[in-house]
């Protein structure tokens, strides 16, 4: 079960209208590295984690994901707010508007639609979490080349504040990996799946 | 830590506890911890004035500086949990979260008495000082995704 809290986890407040850098944001929305994969991803992972402390860890991050997803969806509705179909047109954002109009829906930024292809539940702990570390470093990423090309300090601020959680996540899911390894074979951490081969685990 | 040298897996080094960042510079920097505060310098204009904090600029006791304390405080309690949540036994980081949720309920119940709900159960602190309240959902106050100037 989840709650709404009616607010940004961090505030968004831009003040000018730029469909072409909403194009680009949009892929931390629906693209393959983006908040949507990454919660999906922590959310699904967690039912079979054989340690309790890690499922808690994907629940609170996969949440925390939710709530990015949140702040992202903020930046491009207020991107594209009151846009004209002329404006669309000359700023290259025409082909998206055509499909859904000023509605926000889950794409990356060469307009590949939102698919559960880009993540990994595999059911195995050492290598969900192998995969989230690198899932944290390419969202990582992608902030950094969102903040190579984009100037304005509004748009920046809550890029920046994202781009941060990545490098907190990354951490934990590292501590997560070594909390999983206490309970293994440090001889041979890969003798057998710890979801499956519950009796093997210390 | 020694314990984690191992060969053909990935080793991260468990955080260990330090003097966390205060509420507001946390919440700039997107974490409470130093040690995890990792910025991308290479796009920053050392030219560039450091912005002031916009929160310094909201109107003292107004719904938006309310609403601004209640992000500090929550994001402060967000980051800390992930903390607990890989190192369960820190009572010094244990404490810090409980002072810190509480900080956060008094400010979300406040916000929710002077002017709207953010939570079904600040529709019930509501309630218990006003049981005539006609308030019941998320119409009260303006939408979270909107601009604020708007």
């Amino acid at each position: 079960m989840w709650v709404y809290e009616k607010r940004l986890q961090y505030p968004v407040n831009i003040t000018k209208t730029c469909p072409k850098t909403a194009q680009l944001i949009i892929s931390q929305y629906g693209g393959p590295d983006g908040e949507l994969a990454a919660s999906l991803r922590y959310l699904s992972q967690r039912y079979t984690m054989p340690d309790k402390k890690v499922g808690c860890l994907l629940t609170d991050i996969g949440t925390e994901e939710l709530a990015h997803m949140e702040i992202i969806c903020a930046m491009v509705y207020q991107l594209t707010k009151n846009l004209t179909p002329e404006e669309a047109k000359t700023a290259g954002f025409d082909a998206y508007y055509i499909d859904h109009t000023l509605g926000i829906w889950p794409q990356a930024a060469a307009g590949i639609p939102f698919t559960a292809k880009e993540f990994q539940s595999k059911g195995d702990a050492i290598t969900d979490l192998t995969e989230n570390l690198a899932a944290e470093q390419k969202a990582r990423t992608v902030y950094d080349n969102l903040l190579r090309v984009i100037k304005e300090p509004e748009i920046r601020d809550p890029l920046k504040f994202l781009r941060a959680r990545e490098v907190v996540h990354f951490q934990r899911f590292g501590e997560a990996l070594e909390m999983t390894k206490e309970k293994l074979n440090s001889k041979n951490f890969y003798y057998f799946n710890p979801e499956i081969d519950k009796k093997a685990v210390k | 830590m020694e314990k984690s040298i191992h060969l053909a897996i990935a080793s991260v080094p468990f955080q260990q506890w330090e003097e966390p960042y205060k509420e507001t510079e946390a919440f700039h920097r997107g974490t409470i911890f130093p040690n995890l505060d990792k910025p991308f310098f290479v796009t920053e204009d050392p030219l560039e004035k450091k912005k002031e904090c916009s929160c310094s600029s909201l109107e003292e006791n107004s719904a938006d500086a309310m609403l601004r304390q209640i992000q500090k405080a929550g994001f402060f309690c967000d980051d800390l949990r992930l903390y607990l949540d890989t190192h369960p036994e820190d009572q010094q980081a244990l404490s810090m979260f409980k002072e810190v949720l509480k900080q956060k309920k008094t400010l979300m119940k406040d916000f929710a008495l002077s002017h709207y709900p953010l939570t079904v159960a600040c529709i019930a602190d509501i309630y218990d000082e006003n049981p005539n309240s006609n308030c019941y959902c998320w119409k009260e106050g303006p939408i979270p995704w909107d601009r604020v100037c708007d």
